[in-house]
């Protein structure tokens, strides 16, 4: 309790006010259960004597009683005047002559002095009892609410609920409403409260900051951060230790945090729980895709070939752009069935050496049914190295590309692939002679989903072509970027390999002999 | 000699693609076997005795591996694997087993017959060596070592030759990168095929002057290369 003794060196007990009318009545029921005690006692003296007790002078000790119990029961000035009420009662009612008042008399004195340090050391003991006692019960009611706190937080794992539990049992603890801002809530937190957030210090009434305040602000101070701030409004009638404050502000504090990773804990769960369903669903959703496709691309294929349809040029169009579709439901499967491998974490990317002419010969011929009049160009540095990746997914990274150059260059466009190394990296430059990508939107086009707002919005797309090219690269180690086109016009997307993904191979120069 | 259409056992269990590939090759003037499992294709493949088997990898019954070690067992004739994207793993370990090619789903009816004349023309090139092979717009002088594209001549380094002819005798077929390897570079280095991807590299700069028409050279990642004549 490091953090409580700290806070209690800074600021004293809270002092609580509105006690006057509660006074008042107190004098009121002091006085007249006093003065009952004495008549009553008076009373039994009165018949001890005239029944004829032997010594009247004796029962003096008799009124010690009322002394007692006034200074036990209502303190120290219910016990004098119950010292005042019996000399003059004893006086008046044992002493000859009876009912005559005598209090000058040496004896008289020497009782009544007797009877006032019973009452003052009485007064005193039962006080200090009662303040023991007190002090006792709040502890155990403190302890008890710090216990209820904490079985109430085992089964609250967010952070709505903790604070609800937390505010209500506080509430009731101490006596007075109590309100917990968490940090994020800045709207929330006034001057005192943000002081108190900031500096990690009780601030507001009964401390050195903000003394008018009318609320006592406490930080919610876990071992490494402040989570918030607790606010006291003090009306309470009891006063609490700033010990048992600290107390309780670090175990709502913790209750808390701990509310917050469970609610962390459980989103990531959640998180894994989805993305695995998504997976398993994508997977099973693309087998069921690909077995009708098989027989759709087949047979519109076929159909292509038959001269029957070759002779109807309607006939032959429609095969054809059935055919195109077809194809492209294909390649969007694919590139589901990857995102949804890429994005389950489970899988290992089998990487091996493979040229990057390969790939790039491999993912032209899957676009040939789309690519025209474009004319395509591959520019590669004498001795660019064999790269160290997984083919097929490198392949789809290329397809995806190509696919965006031919869909939105135009019909009869350039198309360029630039690769060049260093001792480094390797850098490969996809560029084409379209619209380009407005640098506001050079970002966001590698988000899942995201399409861009400008240009011909008829271009079909999923917007995920990138997005998959992103998960790829960076999973071999890399990065892409849309860049400022070298040639000045139309889109660049620039990959980049580090050398980890790259192979070098020594071969001896030839001749060239035919 | 084949003086009867080449029979074709088709195993694969969706009908509809079965369906399909019976239409298409009878059309193109195949006799057709269909089953449906692999313990009917095995059946059959004993009993009808076909030139060549075309095979689904996915089978209700059992592995498609497994159809070809039964089939390896007594038998050389050529098998052609319809396998889906994503399980190259699979793809790879039937090629070791003894497939001979491969299609991947989904393809076309142009890929397919390809794939299917090569896999029975087999035994034909042996003798090419004294002809010139033309390859679409490719035309390569096997005894003179003299290649043409649309006319121009291309020079080509002896290994890029060497490479280049085993293609080409071979038109068609795939090729494994440890045979490409052996013929071009020697048994030494059958191994390592580091070397063949810079040459086919290097093949591809000079033959594949645009990349998107002249395809000459197919890529079969994980296990080798095919010289094909690219579609139209």
């Amino acid at each position: 309790m490091v953090l409580g003794s700290a806070l209690e060196s800074q600021f004293h007990d809270i002092i609580t006010k509105g006690e006057t009318d509660n006074a008042t009545r107190k004098l009121f029921l002091s006085l007249t259960t006093t003065f009952t005690s004495v008549s009553i006692t008076s009373a039994l003296a009165w018949l001890l004597v005239y029944a004829g007790f032997p010594s009247p002078e004796t029962l003096s000790v008799l009124f010690i009683i009322p002394v007692l119990a006034a200074a036990v029961l209502h303190g120290l000035r219910a016990s004098l005047i119950a010292v005042i009420f019996s000399v003059m009662a004893y006086n008046f009612v044992l002493l000859p002559p009876v009912w005559h008042i005598g209090l000058w008399e040496a004896e008289n004195l020497a009782k009544s002095a007797i009877l006032t340090i019973v009452a003052l050391v009485a007064s005193a003991l039962s006080r200090r009892v009662r303040k023991l006692a007190r002090e006792a019960m709040q502890r155990e009611r403190i302890l008890s609410g710090v216990y209820a706190l904490s079985q109430d937080m085992l089964g609250i794992a967010n952070i709505p609920d903790m604070r609800h539990a937390a505010e209500t049992k506080l509430s009731s603890l101490l006596g007075s409403e109590v309100t917990i801002i968490l940090k994020q809530e800045k709207e929330r937190f006034d001057q005192a409260g943000r002081f108190c957030l900031e500096n990690n210090t009780p601030v507001g009434v009964g401390t050195k900051h903000f003394k008018e305040s009318e609320n006592l602000y406490l930080p919610l101070a876990t071992r490494d951060s402040v989570v918030g701030v607790l606010c006291l409004v003090s009306d309470s009638r009891e006063r609490f230790s700033s010990k048992i404050l600290a107390t309780l502000a670090a175990q709502a504090a913790s209750a808390l945090e701990k509310a917050r990773l469970a609610e962390a804990d459980a989103k990531k769960q959640q998180d894994a729980e989805r993305e695995r369903f998504l997976s398993a669903l994508l997977s099973s959703v693309s087998h069921d895709f690909k077995t009708p496709l098989v027989t759709v691309i087949g047979a519109f294929s076929s159909l292509k070939e038959m001269r029957l349809v070759q002779e109807h040029s309607d006939a032959r169009e429609m095969v054809a752009g059935g055919l195109e579709e077809a194809q492209k439901l294909n390649r969007f499967i694919n590139n589901l069935v990857e995102i949804s491998r890429l994005e389950s974490g489970l899988e290992d990317i089998r990487k091996e050496p493979v040229s990057l002419r390969d790939i790039l010969a491999s993912a032209l011929k899957s676009l040939h049914p789309l690519i025209g009049k474009q004319r395509f160009a591959i520019q590669m540095e004498d001795g660019f190295p064999l790269l160290n990746v997984n083919s097929a997914l490198m392949e789809l990274v290329f397809l995806n590309l190509l696919e965006n150059a031919i869909k939105y260059g135009p019909v009869d466009g350039e198309v360029k692939v630039i690769a060049s190394f260093n001792e480094h990296e390797a850098t490969v430059d996809i560029d084409d002679d379209g619209e380009g990508i407005p640098e506001s939107e050079r970002e966001a086009i590698f988000v899942k989903f995201y399409r861009s707002k400008h240009g011909d919005r008829k271009i079909a797309g999923t917007g995920l072509g990138l997005y998959i090219c992103r998960g790829i690269i960076e999973a071999h180690g890399g990065g892409i970027a849309a860049i400022d086109p070298q040639d000045g016009k139309g889109a660049c997307v620039r990959i980049f390999l580090p050398r980890s993904a790259l192979i070098s191979v020594d071969i001896e120069q030839e001749i060239e002999e035919v | 000699m084949r003086t009867m259409q080449p029979k074709i056992l088709v195993i694969e269990d969706d009908p509809q693609i079965r369906k399909f590939l019976t239409i298409t090759l009878t059309s193109h003037d195949y006799a057709v076997i269909p089953a449906e499992t692999g313990g009917e294709g095995i059946r059959l493949a004993t009993s009808v005795k076909p030139d060549a088997v075309l095979l689904d990898l996915g089978l209700p019954d059992m592995d498609g591996v497994e159809v070809i070690k039964s089939v390896r067992e007594w038998s050389k004739i050529p098998i052609i694997v319809l396998s889906v994207r994503g399980s190259e793993e699979e793809k790879i370990k039937s090629f070791d087993i003894g497939a001979n090619d491969y299609v991947t789903k989904p393809f076309g009816t142009g890929e397919l017959l390809a794939r299917l004349r090569a896999a029975l023309r087999d035994a034909i090139v042996a003798n090419a060596e004294e002809t010139t092979v033309t390859i679409g717009d490719l035309s390569i002088d096997l005894m003179k070592r003299m290649v043409t594209l649309r006319g121009e001549r291309i020079k080509l380094s002896p290994k890029e030759f060497n490479l280049l002819k085993v293609l080409t005798m071979n038109a068609g077929k795939l090729l494994t990168h440890k045979y490409l390897m052996q013929q071009v570079w020697g048994e030494a280095y059958s191994d390592d095929n580091q070397y063949l991807r810079i040459y086919i590299a290097q093949l591809r700069q000079k033959l594949e002057k645009d990349p998107a028409r002249d395809q000459f050279i197919i890529n079969e990642p994980g296990i080798g290369y095919r010289l094909e004549e690219p579609t139209k």
